[in-house]
């Protein structure tokens, strides 16, 4: 099969289900543009205040209207993509370097480290993740930094224990083994064989964390303990316009609405992933 | 049998030594603090004698090992310490809003696991129609739904709009169990939400694979009935591992319940959680953090158990 084909039948399999695949990607394609092009895209900052426009029905001017301050409400919408995108990446980029250089050390070397790497693994998921997550966020301050490396930290087990499994799997391989017994460096068949072998997996897995990362730090905004006011996010945007539930019901639906479509999108985008890289998978889950 | 007794005893001893490291966990909660954790608890604007006082209290001025072996001394005899917060016992805190939390968690499990299965099985045995087709849709929206919004959702239309359910509060069933389903149940059905669609989906999958495999063939060569087949042979198999499935269901249930009792103000260990964080009280985060990995450890322990005696493959290999 020559690489044309194979990108053709990845993107038959990817594209596999439909309408809804097609959707998942704009979703995300939008979710990106309104992240990066923010400020381009509304004429008012997220936090311009107008007490004259406090609680303002949706006109020309404000599409959705204004919050309680005056601030409008699209254009927080759109900073708050803004937040979700910027934390959720950098959380899913540190936890999985940091997770794969784990499970790398524990499925390559076979003594006490191993063990105490992968007992670590059982007792952080014995702990409830979100109770995890809010704990480390408490040792590192309510920070967006240290927000983004509580965050990280909670989606560890799942990066360890894949790398740990598609190592021990591989190290069983008759390549690797032919490898080792023509003296190739560990080293080298760590980068050369071990990482590129792993890596169609952990995008799979990197896709499904970014739209779980995004949820839960809505979810701990939505909470309180997440990014403080009054930078925007979809979650603290919720739980504001909750106070308002009886008059202005859309500003706790708008932020809601967008953060199930992006955790959607990239949740279908996730399972489309998976089917187009490992086919024996279609359909799991 | 005797391997089955091998298999709980390691099961047994694995859990003891999980507790034990969460306990450690929980207890440098404190010391890892950047800053004096004292300070930070009492406000900064606080005299010197206050935190000399708390200070004392915790026992901060002894070496580590000996403040660890007092705290969990402590917890023996049932005493966690004292909310700074609230100024009361955490003990009795914790005995006074743990039921709540059971009481919306515990059905909710229920009802996923249950509700999980019947899906399951009805889409796997309705492959590709639009029963499957709408019942997966459903539950993909499910698991990507943000709970705390869809419970603002239900209130906003059970509660403000149709007033049929009251929208803030709780009460005991012990106490009137009408007004405990009234209360409960929306919280209950969001709690429900993310258990419910994995369980489904697991279920699905599972009953799809077991459907294709030869045992499966050849009965049906036998000439034996479907619904024989799909009930008697096929589910058995596929419900095994919806028992792990189940275990880590218990783990995510907290974080549900962090939102349902937060949205509807239900006064449980959840919403003493978010409390306690957005107050720095760290000696109830401390104790929490404690009890509630203990109930999912113990549960997950239960759950091994019932593994052993659903499945005699472990029960006579001791899990191997």
């Amino acid at each position: 099969m020559t690489r044309k084909d194979k990108i053709k039948q990845f993107r038959t399999t990817f594209f596999s289900r439909g309408i809804i695949s097609y959707l998942a990607v704009a979703f995300i394609v939008l979710f990106l543009i309104a992240a990066i092009f923010a400020p381009i895209l509304t004429p008012y900052k997220p936090n311009d205040m107008n007490l004259r426009n406090s609680l303002a029905t949706p006109s020309i001017k404000h599409l959705l209207g204004c919050d309680l301050h005056g601030r409008d409400v699209v254009t927080r919408l759109l900073y708050g993509a803004r937040v979700s995108l910027v934390v959720s990446v950098f959380s899913c980029i540190i936890g999985a370097i940091m997770g794969m250089a784990l499970g790398l050390i524990a499925g390559y070397t076979n003594g006490p480290l191993s063990t105490l790497i992968m007992r670590y693994v059982d007792v952080q998921l014995a702990i409830p993740p979100m109770l995890f997550t809010i704990t480390i966020g408490i040792l590192v301050g309510h920070s967006i930094l240290g927000l983004i490396f509580a965050l990280s930290f909670g989606m560890l087990p799942s990066y360890i224990r894949l790398m740990y499994g598609l190592v021990l799997s591989l190290k069983q391989s008759d390549y690797i083994t032919a490898l080792k017994f023509a003296n190739v460096r560990t080293s080298k068949i760590i980068v050369r064989h071990l990482l590129p072998n792993a890596f169609p997996t952990m995008m799979v897995t990197f896709t499904m964390n970014l739209g779980g990362t995004i949820m839960l730090e809505s979810t701990l905004s939505f909470l309180g303990i997440g990014i403080q006011q009054p930078t925007a996010t979809w979650g603290s945007m919720v739980a504001d316009g909750y106070q308002y539930i009886f008059d202005r019901p859309m500003l706790a639906f708008a932020p809601g609405l967008c953060l199930l479509l992006v955790v959607l999108a990239f949740n279908i985008a996730g399972d489309s992933l998976r089917d187009a890289i490992d086919p024996r998978l279609r359909g799991k889950l | 049998m005797n391997s089955y007794v091998k298999y709980i005893g390691k099961r047994i001893l694995l859990s003891v030594l999980t507790i034990f490291a969460i306990s450690i966990f929980a207890f440098l909660i404190v010391h890892l603090m950047p800053g004096d954790p004292v300070r930070t608890m009492l406000g900064y604007e606080s005299d010197q004698a206050a935190v000399d006082a708390l200070r004392e209290e915790l026992n901060l001025n002894k070496p580590l090992p000996v403040q660890y072996f007092l705290w969990i001394k402590g917890i023996f005899q049932g005493n966690f310490g004292r909310s700074v917060m609230l100024g009361t016992d955490i003990s009795g805190l914790i005995k006074e809003k743990l039921p709540v939390s059971l009481w919306l968690t515990v059905p909710s499990i229920t009802i996923s696991v249950i509700l999980g299965i019947i899906i399951g099985i009805v889409c796997a045995t309705h492959r590709g129609s639009a029963i499957d087709q709408t019942l997966t849709v459903i539950m993909t929206t499910m698991n990507g739904i943000p709970i705390f919004w869809i419970g603002i959702l239900f209130i906003y239309l059970f509660g403000v709009k149709l007033r049929w359910l009251p929208f803030v509060g709780f009460v005991s069933p012990t106490e009137n169990f009408g007004e405990y389903v009234r209360h409960a149940l929306l919280p209950i059905i969001i709690c429900s939400f993310r258990p419910l669609s994995s369980i489904a989906r697991q279920v699905r999958t599972n009953m799809l694979d077991v459907i294709n495999q030869d045992y499966i063939r050849t009965a049906k060569a036998y000439g034996i009935s479907i619904r024989k087949i799909r009930y008697k042979y096929a589910l058995k198999n596929v419900l095994i591992p919806i028992i792990t499935l189940i275990a880590l269901q218990v783990r995510s249930i907290v974080g549900g319940s962090l939102l349902a009792e937060q949205v509807f103000s239900v006064p449980g260990v959840s919403r003493l959680i978010t409390q306690s964080v957005l107050n720095n009280d760290f000696l109830v985060i401390q104790a929490l953090v404690l009890v509630i990995s203990f109930f999912v450890v113990f549960a997950n322990l239960f759950l091994d158990i019932a593994y052993g005696i659903v499945d005699p493959r472990i029960r006579i290999n001791g899990g191997k």
